[in-house]
């Protein structure tokens, strides 16, 4: 038998063809959708649908419209100045600046003062040591930042680790499962080609964790003020470009000081 | 983050959803075919979480990355149930074990083929064969490079092949117990 006929053969006897939908898959589909979602295709569509302004041919009337607009076009400069120049800001400034909440609407936070503070740090071999800040505004959403080995804050201007996510800024999580846990993943991949996936988040406080594990790589991260965390993975030891779009392949569990399994993350394949 | 969804932008996004929900006939296949034990709920659980993360799922083609998320939760599964088991013998172990997943009906001496095959080259041929996936799709699924997947596919094709050709109705899993229920990833 050559090779050919060896996928022919296997496709004469696929034990089970792909169905088309159901009554009961539109069910499941209205479940599903009925369940919060990702946050980032929403906000991406809210920035597509914004109206773009109408062109209008300028008159003489108009002049004082276009003295007008110099001045905004210089007022709007100097906001992005202020926006370069909290890319080493302090954490309270950065925060209260909330830049990660650019869109129609976003509002500048009152960030509670006290709450300031370096939640955990995370390591990438061969890059440097992050450092996750968080605070809450008056309102009681959370505000958070990652500043970059070099001290810069990430995701400010002309990224070189392109991390995404809500950083830096202030809002709520984009969900939490019934477990507890929370988290948003980012990927960054060292100079030697490895990427790693990171986690960063909270998780529940049952039973005192001490220690994040992801059950699958191994990995384990120290947990900071009782429930945030950041924990780095092996993801790619090549390269990798599908590194944004892999299925999740890791699942999260809290441990306490005696290496006891306290709570497994429901979120992620393996539940 | 923290605005409130529009309606209009809910619509889009479930718009968007709604693509990839109708691959959900090929995640359940795929479930099935892979051995799960209860290939519906895997399907469900998979488009659940391209929901919760349908940023990272591919505008394109999303069948990759719905595949690869199954082919974690069929692993899982199998962990699961193989854990379950070990639990059951050691607490008593007198205690029947839970049936396992019903066999694909092939021909024996294909199942036989296949089984003597390593998981790896055994994906590879079934991604393509029976889920239908071009060989940049599969090697997308795997996390791999197009030019690696493609020299995986050769390779196990000339070796199921050779074993078809070797052993063309010498075996059976009468005589020849594979080890291995259903299809291991």
């Amino acid at each position: 038998m050559t090779s050919d006929r060896v996928l022919d053969r296997l496709r004469a006897v696929n034990p089970a063809p792909a169905a088309t939908l159901s009554a009961d898959d539109h069910d499941l589909f209205a479940r599903i959708i009925a369940t919060p979602g990702d946050p980032r295709p929403a906000a991406a569509a809210a920035g597509a649908m914004r109206p773009r302004p109408r062109r209008r041919r300028i008159g003489p009337r108009r002049l004082m419209l276009i003295a007008a607009s110099v001045m905004l076009v210089c007022v709007g400069g100097a906001v992005g100045a202020i926006k370069l120049g909290l890319i080493s800001a302090s954490p309270r400034t950065l925060f209260e600046a909330n830049p990660a909440a650019d869109f129609p609407g976003a509002v500048r936070e009152q960030v509670v003062p006290k709450t300031v503070h370096r939640a955990t740090t995370f390591t990438i071999p061969g890059v440097g040591r992050f450092e996750w800040w968080i605070a809450l505004s008056t309102r009681g959403w959370l505000c958070e930042a990652i500043r970059q080995p070099d001290g810069t804050w990430a995701d400010i201007s002309g990224d070189k680790y392109q991390l995404g996510g809500p950083v830096p800024g202030c809002g709520r999580f984009p969900w939490h499962d019934t477990r507890g846990f929370s988290y948003w993943p980012t990927t960054i991949r060292s100079p030697s080609g490895q990427t790693w996936r990171i986690a960063y988040g909270y998780v529940p406080t049952t039973g005192n964790p001490v220690e994040v594990r992801d059950r699958i790589s191994g990995a384990t991260a120290p947990i900071g003020d009782g429930r945030y965390f950041a924990i780095v993975m092996p993801l790619c030891k090549r390269s990798c470009d599908f590194a944004h779009s892999m299925p999740p392949g890791f699942r999260l569990q809290t441990l306490d000081r005696n290496g006891r399994v306290l709570i497994t993350d429901s979120f992620d394949p393996g539940r | 983050m923290g605005m409130p969804r529009e309606t209009s932008e809910r619509s889009a996004v479930e718009v968007r959803f709604a693509e990839v929900f109708g691959h959900l006939g090929l995640i359940r296949a795929y479930a099935s075919r892979r051995g799960a034990h209860d290939a519906d709920e895997i399907a469900a659980e998979v488009m659940a979480i391209a929901w919760r993360r349908l940023a990272d799922v591919p505008r394109d083609d999303p069948r990759p990355w719905l595949i690869g998320t199954a082919r974690n939760l069929v692993l899982a599964d199998r962990r699961r149930h193989r854990m379950r088991l070990q639990d059951l013998e050691g607490v008593e172990p007198a205690a029947p074990s839970e049936p396992l997943p019903p066999a694909l009906e092939l021909d024996a001496e294909l199942e036989w083929a296949l089984a003597s095959l390593s998981e790896r080259d055994r994906e590879a041929l079934l991604l393509v064969a029976w889920d239908d996936l071009t060989p940049a799709a599969a090697a997308a699924s795997l996390g791999i490079s197009g030019a690696a997947f493609r020299v995986r596919l050769h390779r196990a094709r000339r070796r199921l092949a050779r074993v078809l050709e070797s052993h063309p109705h010498g075996h059976t899993l009468d005589n020849c117990q594979p080890s291995w229920s259903g299809y291991d990833l």
